[in-house]
């Protein structure tokens, strides 16, 4: 294998190397791309707990929508509470609507939000998950998206693949090989 | 590749990429200097669109979607822009050519490229050679053709020698013994300071016995 690299021209293992680069970057664009459209950090996100049953399983993939922040009650938000690292799928339970500063009416088209979220199959409200002391989510600074299609299971191979640290590894790696090695 | 690799004599593309490889090589060895344009210019387009989307990975990384939105937003536009550039490149310029040099001495340049069909092991060569008569350029175009078999063995070595004579016989130029032919006199062919391309239509196609002459028009 490593004969095939070294008989490559200077250029040729350049173009293989870009060639892999190119894939791994178009698909890296796309999501960016699709992340400025959906205004979402994260715009496609896999349910990896049976929370929010028998709405969503682990598994399923949903596509988020981030533009237009006046949330009701009775939407699927998912959201980022600081300092955990898994973002969290749950139905809005209560909404709070602050008042704005001056600052914030001139700006931006929704009153700020506090939203107040629990998943359908637990049997409590979000408050024991969300930080010590807090009370609610802030719409603008913790959601990253409400909810608006999903395709059931397939994200069920991410699940493997986060779940299995070495699938991951092992599967990218042979990955890369395959696209060096290969010239067609 | 002058290397004794060994390849899949089954397998076309690496057939066909050995073959290419072959090409250069020899025509390095009759004192032609390739030129490398078409190929950089595919390189840097694609170095350019990695190094965007990598500058991309590292800011969203490091910073986060909220402070690199406006970053992210030019990055992308840049780089579809780029990933268009490229396709256009590879389709309408770069294509299937596989070889362009010039002769380090002779006026006379060679623009080669590949073709094979599939399942049909026949490699498919169309040269452009352009000499310069009485300062003209005149254009010959050969299609050759032969079989893979004849200069890869049975086990996936390729074989220098076989495949020289045959691209050497193709081209007499290369051989460094060819006259200019007569049929090719600056009454038949073009004017100088144009490019191949606009020149093929209506320059003499084919060579040796049964080939096909059309008379070009005199631009």
């Amino acid at each position: 294998m490593l004969a095939a690299l070294s008989a490559y021209q200077p250029r040729q293992l350049l173009a293989q190397v870009l060639n892999f680069g190119l894939i791994l970057s178009t698909a890296f664009m796309m999501w960016k791309s699709l992340s400025l459209v959906t205004n979402s950090p994260s715009p496609i996100v896999v349910v990896l707990s049976g929370s929010m049953e028998p709405a969503f399983q682990r598994g399923d993939l949903l596509f988020l929508w981030n533009r237009g922040a006046d949330t009701q009650v009775g939407e699927i938000v998912v959201f980022n509470i600081q300092g955990k690292s898994i973002p969290i799928v749950h139905r809005v339970l209560r909404k709070h609507v602050s008042r704005p500063s001056a600052k914030q009416s001139k700006s931006r088209a929704y009153p700020p939000l506090k939203l107040l979220t629990k998943g359908d199959n637990n049997a409590q409200d979000d408050v024991v998950l969300y930080t010590p002391g807090q009370h609610y989510i802030d719409r603008e600074k913790e959601v990253i998206g409400s909810v608006k299609a999903y395709v059931p299971f397939v994200g069920y191979v991410t699940i493997l693949l986060s779940e299995h640290p070495m699938v991951k590894t092992v599967v990218l790696g042979i990955m890369g090989l395959f696209v060096i090695l290969q010239r067609e | 590749m002058a290397e004794p690799t060994k390849i899949c004599p089954y397998s076309l593309p690496d057939l066909k990429n050995t073959s290419d490889d072959a090409v250069a090589a020899y025509l390095k060895t009759k004192s032609f200097a390739q030129s490398h344009t078409l190929t950089d210019v595919r390189l840097s387009i694609s170095t350019a669109a990695c190094l965007i989307a990598g500058a991309t990975f590292y800011l969203d990384y490091t910073q986060g979607f909220e402070k690199t939105k406006t970053f992210t937003l030019y990055a992308c536009i840049a780089y579809f822009t780029l990933n268009t550039a490229l396709t256009i490149w590879l389709y309408f310029f770069e294509s299937s050519t596989i070889y362009v040099g010039k002769h380090k001495t002779a006026p006379v340049s060679l623009t080669i490229s590949s073709k094979v069909t599939k399942h049909d092991p026949t490699y498919r060569l169309k040269i452009l050679q352009t000499q310069v008569v009485d300062g003209k350029n005149i254009v010959r175009n050969r299609d050759v053709e032969g079989p893979f078999m004849d200069w890869i063995d049975d086990k996936g070595f390729f074989v220098k020698k076989p495949f020289e004579s045959w691209l050497g016989a193709s081209v007499p130029w290369i051989l460094e013994n060819e006259d200019v032919p007569k049929e090719l006199d600056s009454s038949v062919v073009t004017a100088s300071g144009r490019k191949v391309q606009e020149e093929m239509t209506g320059v003499e196609v084919g060579s040796g016995k049964g080939s096909v002459r059309r008379k070009g028009k005199k631009v």
